[in-house]
């Protein structure tokens, strides 16, 4: 208790502004001591948080591309914006349509007030297509409303910025939209196609 | 000083990367999507009001009711035969096929023109109109539905007007039905 105690008072050391005065008027080697316990201390600020940082993205909402008719086939776009287009397809309004939902939370270590540029990464797997009922989906052609991030190409990182965290949470949520391609044999079939986000803070710049 | 210099480095350098450690989390979604067969209709039967006659001078009317068999007749108008010799009156019959238990809407027109071909050299035949068209589900009132085949029955009925001193003629008259989920 005693060692956390100090931990905290050298901490407030480290980042009070008038700190540098008071270590001036140090010998050197107590100030190359005292700098490097600032450089650990601020490096591995989880060592002495209560809470440390933690990072999760949700899915929301599932991409929804509604009750469709067809005959042989056809396709239909749901944009990020939750625009549509059909092709050969011809959709039915009892099912509303809209584009995937995800949040992505990033919580700050408890104590930790900064304001922070965070980045992420996101990546989407490539999504297999789907059989059933004598229907063939395959769902491709991703968008997002991210910004810097218009296209998700399967299997291919994209990077975005939340240029200003300063609240102990912090959420990015954004939406994806694509492009259901079906070949109809015949019959009728209820798919669903795994949507998998693999996302990650890679840096937190303060 | 030099070293004084480097740690400091250290400090400022500590400072820009917080939680340096990549933070990856996973969400998994899904996309989903409804895919059923396209309706059919197909008319199995023609709207047949049957031979018809009327009384000279008078005109009248005869209906043929979705679901009942035979014609009704108003005014002047009456059946021109009985038994083998007619054939019997009716509704039209379509038969729809699709998605197994969706309910389905079926739109008519509010009234058909019939064109008319006299059995008479040298006379022309008024046109006609069929109205009151109304529709019947086989297997009641109610929405009209498919059945877990994915088949369904409707019948459509109409009124027919006759003029008086109608000449003889034989008339024909096409309309369309829509057929479509709801």
């Amino acid at each position: 208790m005693a060692t956390a105690y100090r931990f905290v008072g050298m901490k407030k050391l480290c980042l009070i502004n008038g700190t540098f005065r008071r270590l001036l008027a140090r010998p050197v080697g107590q100030w190359q001591r005292v700098i490097a316990l600032c450089a650990v201390m601020l490096t591995t600020p989880s060592a002495f948080a209560a809470a440390p940082a933690s990072f999760v993205a949700t899915a929301d909402q599932p991409l929804r591309f509604g009750t469709l008719v067809t005959a042989g086939g056809g396709s239909r776009t749901i944009g990020a914006d939750g625009s549509t287009s059909n092709n050969g397809v011809f959709a039915l309004g009892e099912q509303a349509a809209g584009p995937a939902q995800f949040t992505m939370t990033y919580a700050r270590a408890s104590g930790d007030t900064g304001v922070y540029q965070l980045i992420f990464q996101v990546t989407m797997p490539a999504v297999p297509p789907v059989s059933a009922g004598g229907v063939q989906g395959n769902v491709s052609e991703f968008t997002t409303d991210l910004p810097g991030v218009p296209v998700l190409r399967p299997g291919q990182t994209a990077v975005t910025t939340l240029p200003a965290c300063a609240t102990p949470t912090c959420q990015v949520t954004f939406h994806v939209g694509g492009t259901l391609t079906i070949v109809r044999g015949g019959g009728g079939a209820a798919l669903t196609f795994p949507l998998f986000l693999l996302t990650s803070v890679t840096a937190a710049l303060g | 000083m030099t070293a004084l210099v480097r740690l400091w480095w250290l400090v400022a350098a500590s400072g820009l990367t917080i939680g340096s450690g990549a933070r990856a989390a996973t969400a998994s979604g899904q996309a989903a999507a409804t895919i059923i067969r396209p309706l059919t209709v197909v008319a199995t039967a023609d709207m047949d009001f049957g031979t018809i006659s009327h009384a000279p001078g008078s005109g009248g009317s005869v209906t043929v009711t979705p679901g009942v068999a035979g014609a009704q007749f108003g005014g002047g108008a009456s059946a021109g035969c009985a038994g083998a010799d007619c054939a019997p009156a009716h509704a039209a019959r379509f038969a729809v096929k699709g998605e197994p238990l969706r309910n389905y809407s079926i739109q008519l027109p509010t009234s058909v023109t019939a064109t008319g071909t006299t059995t008479t050299p040298g006379s022309s035949a008024p046109a006609l109109t069929v109205d009151h068209l109304a529709v019947g589900a086989a297997g009641g009132g109610g929405q009209p539905r498919l059945d877990a085949g994915g088949t369904g029955q409707f019948e459509v009925g109409g009124t027919i007007t006759l003029p008086a001193d109608l000449p003889p003629a034989h008339y024909r008259a096409s309309f369309a039905v829509i057929v479509s989920y709801i």
